[in-house]
């Protein structure tokens, strides 16, 4: 290719530039990431800590033997370690599923979250108030990992 | 070459400077530079974005998925041995995700290991979104943006408004922009389209 041909390949491929910028609040959770890293001790040196699970609560749940029964609209389960709780909620939003959720400890406030199942990974961070969610959720088994303090606290095989 | 477009390796496109930046400010990064970090998400979070939405993944998807490969990029940065190569690795990260989310949708949710997912990519008719054609050309006009960037004000302006803008400014728009007649505009723009096409060669 000589250089006018560059130069119309460049054009062409300029006027075909139809992309956009990330939103705002992504590129700034981005850059945030990095400083939740800097700031935490590597992943490596993270003690897992597998949360028990303490209470699991099934609004509409229906009675055994209940003709017609539907399954639970909304479930609420709480999970432990010795040094966090942390609240899940599950909701069924027409065919899939929100999953919302609040971590209580110390250091808790916009730290990653990973929502694991068999088709991959979802990520998000907790807000100012250490809550998180997860729109649109398939049916499936998964795992939650947060980082609380210097642990990263393991939610395992939740049913969704 | 294919729709006009050459598709081979950066479409000639070399850009070893922008390569070299992209590498100092990666070096910076792994040394725990917050600015150098910023500077690398503000470079490329346009060229990530690009590709789930070139997928047709919904708004909230594109933005998990730029999440994810961001995340990853964090928690990578220090196994990531060739920095020169940052912008391929990005690139390959972002599309694993977003196949990972299109799998999904069409209700494949069995899991399988790296190799597997990287055949049923590769598999993909040349008029996915996710074909390496296609990318190639993201990747293109990520460096020609790029480029753009680092020309002197008055070229990066006219070839902006002329190109890069949602509508075509008219060169009396240009001209009125950069303070200089109208009949000056062609020989700028042909100047500044030879300092890119230079730029990108080197």
């Amino acid at each position: 290719m000589n250089s006018e041909e560059r130069i119309q390949h460049i054009i062409k491929l300029m006027e075909a530039d139809d992309s956009i910028d990330a939103p705002a609040d992504s590129v700034k959770w981005a850059k945030n990431i990095f400083r939740t890293r800097a700031a935490e001790p590597k992943r490596s040196v993270l003690r897992r800590i597998v949360a028990m699970l303490q209470a699991d609560l099934a609004g509409n749940k229906p009675v055994f033997g209940e003709r017609s029964a539907t399954a639970a609209a909304e479930r609420q389960m709480l999970y432990r370690t010795d040094n966090a709780a942390v609240d899940i909620r599950v909701k069924l939003t027409g065919k899939s599923k929100k999953l919302s959720g609040q971590v209580i400890g110390e250091d808790c406030e916009n730290a990653p979250v990973r929502l694991i199942g068999d088709s991959g990974e979802r990520v998000t961070t907790t807000d100012e108030n250490a809550a998180f969610e997860f729109e649109r959720i398939a049916g499936g088994t998964y795992d939650i990992a947060l980082i609380v303090g210097d642990e990263e606290v393991v939610i395992e095989k939740i049913e969704l | 070459m294919k729709d006009g477009i050459d598709h081979s390796k950066a479409g000639g496109l070399i850009a070893s400077n922008i390569a070299a930046a992209d590498a100092a400010l990666f070096e910076a990064c792994k040394k725990g530079d917050e600015a150098a970090w910023d500077s690398l998400v503000d470079r490329y979070q346009r060229l990530i974005y690009a590709i789930p939405r070139r997928a047709g993944l919904s708004e909230e998807q594109c933005a998990d998925v730029f999440q994810e490969v961001f995340l990853t990029f964090v928690q990578k940065i220090d196994e990531i041995e060739q920095p020169e190569r940052i912008r391929s690795w990005l690139v390959s990260t972002a599309k694993f995700k977003t196949w990972g989310v299109i799998r999904t949708r069409k209700g494949i949710y069995s899991a399988i290991g790296e190799e597997e997912y990287e055949t049923e990519i590769q598999n993909l008719a040349d008029s996915s979104p996710l074909a390496e054609s296609v990318l190639i050309e993201l990747e293109q006009q990520h460096l020609i943006r790029r480029a753009v960037n680092d020309l002197d004000e008055r070229c990066r302006k006219i070839l902006s408004m002329i190109y890069l803008a949602d509508t075509a400014a008219s060169y009396a728009t240009v001209a009125e922009a950069i303070g200089v007649g109208e009949t000056s505009i062609s020989p700028l723009r042909s100047r500044c389209l030879k300092k890119l096409e230079k730029m990108l060669s080197n």
